[in-house]
């Protein structure tokens, strides 16, 4: 009997593997923008979670579980660089042959390289990893933010201010196109700044 | 005006799907395939011992024992769902190889139509003369491709890779219906560790805003449309005997007509035209294979 039921952990695991790998690493990738090193975490975080998996098969949502081990080995990873050093590599990836997601030469359907679109993809690469690992969670795997609380450890409260600054950060970053109106027209500025 | 949140979280969304995108396939097979389970002293029965002692095997025993104890397309709804935009992404990710192997593929693919049922999404594609069926799964691609000619399978897969379980099996041309629905294709597939399952894809009356599929045993389906498109699928072989199509005059319910021709069966993975899932052909390897399916126009 307990035979049977360590070879459908197995059988769990190996299918839990197939099914998750892909969306681990996407969102990996999303949040380090450095592909090898997306890699070497969803591989870190599998072989835990491998290590686990009596425990972790009877959680309510093994991929939950899984995701919160890949981000927070990811921002701890980010943690434990200096920040000079971080600030280095964040410009360096893992592979110098390829670079990091923002930093590539993207193109968005059939849109040319050009497209002001672009410019919010390099500004993703600004965001501190925190930062973009929370908009990751939100705005790619759909997560709410009392799930992305749950993956970071943190309140709900905290989800929603650290989104707030970066979509701030976000504008700040993208003057000309998040703030048309004050383009080109100084006066209106002034005007406002007088009334 | 600043740009409200809702469109900076748009193209944040955008954004993402474009970044996910770039993630090579081979780089999720490359972690697929690592054992990930520590080493255990006692020895494995002897059906699983004999298929997993080869490194490499393990996504296919896991899809052999799961058939047996899994149902078949776990997840399956019907009536389409919501993807997410992983989801998304991983259906683009995963067709983008076999499109851009697709015979007379001279046009550049636009996605017409995306029917997603829990985490299965049948994608369909279209260059103006021609169009392509997409269909993903947890573990496995499987792409088809149709013309004036005929349809013809290009490729399929699944995460044990050639060779494994997993191929389309058989199909079968239907004429169309009576009003509506101005072309209707189904097919009869199959994939090991699943089982069979049917598709029932075509093109519609731009007056038409809903169908419904009713199946040989008094289950209905409901299709996903979009751009003219209709597209349906359904665990098992049943055949569609109606269809209830909704326009903005009410909804009516027409007969299918019964098939009228039986195709050759598809090649098994292995035989020339079966890659690994989500990635695409070999070079060299993306011919058609057999015609498949007809899909009849009115």
């Amino acid at each position: 009997m307990s035979t049977i039921r360590a070879d459908g952990r197995r059988a769990a695991f190996d299918r839990f593997v197939d099914e998750s790998t892909g969306s681990l690493l996407r969102t990996a990738y999303l949040v380090t923008g450095d592909l090898g090193l997306a890699e070497d975490l969803v591989q870190e975080c599998l072989f835990k979670i491998a290590r686990r998996w009596t425990r972790v098969v009877s959680m309510d949502s093994p991929k939950a579980y899984a995701r919160r081990v890949l981000v927070n080995s990811a921002l701890d990873d980010s943690k434990r660089r200096s920040r000079h050093r971080a600030e280095l590599e964040r410009r360096s990836p893992s592979d110098p042959a390829v670079p990091l997601w923002w930093d590539s030469e993207i193109s968005w359907g059939a849109v040319s390289a050009a497209d002001d679109r672009l410019e919010l993809i390099g500004a993703l690469g600004e965001l501190a990893r925190r930062q973009r690992a929370v908009l990751v969670l939100r705005y790619f795997d759909d997560l709410t933010e009392s799930d992305v609380a749950s993956v970071l450890g943190c309140s709900t409260g905290t989800v929603k201010s650290t989104t707030s600054r970066a979509l701030e950060k976000m504008r700040q970053l993208l003057p000309s196109r998040l703030h048309p109106d004050l383009e080109g027209e100084p006066l209106a500025c002034s005007e406002r700044k007088g009334k | 005006m600043r740009m409200t949140n809702d469109q900076l979280e748009a193209e944040l969304r955008d954004a993402f799907a474009v970044g996910a995108a770039r993630v090579p396939v081979e780089a999720v097979e490359r972690l697929r395939r690592v054992d990930y389970r520590p080493r255990v002293r006692r020895r494995w029965p002897l059906t699983i011992g004999a298929l997993g002692a080869a490194s490499g095997t393990a996504a296919v025993v896991s899809v052999a024992v799961l058939g047996g104890s899994q149902a078949a397309f776990a997840g399956w709804r019907a009536k389409p769902t919501i993807a997410t935009a992983a989801q998304s992404a991983a259906t683009q990710v995963n067709c983008q190889g076999y499109l851009a192997t697709m015979p007379s593929a001279t046009g550049s693919w636009s996605q017409v139509a995306s029917d997603v049922r829990g985490p299965y999404t049948v994608a369909i594609y279209e260059n103006g003369t021609s169009y392509a069926t997409c269909f993903t799964g947890p573990a496995f691609t499987f792409a088809s491709f149709s013309s004036a000619s005929g349809r013809m399978a290009l490729s399929a897969g699944n995460s044990g890779g050639p060779g494994s379980p997993g191929s389309a099996s058989s199909s079968t041309g239907f004429t169309s219906p009576g009003g509506g629905i101005e072309m209707l294709s189904v097919s009869h597939l199959s994939l090991a560790g699943d089982g069979p399952y049917t598709l029932a894809e075509g093109r519609l009356d731009p007056t038409v805003s809903a169908v419904t599929v009713v199946l040989s045993d008094g289950r209905d389906v409901a299709a996903t449309t979009a751009n003219g498109w209709f597209v349906a699928w359904w665990p098992g072989g049943q055949e569609v005997t109606s269809a209830q199509i909704t326009s903005a005059s009410g909804t009516t319910t027409e007969p299918v007509d019964v098939p009228t021709e039986t195709a050759p069966p598809l090649p098994p993975p292995g035989s020339g035209t079966a890659v690994p899932a989500n990635g695409p052909p070999p070079s060299g390897g993306s011919g058609p294979a057999a015609p498949s399916t007809n899909g009849a126009t009115r």
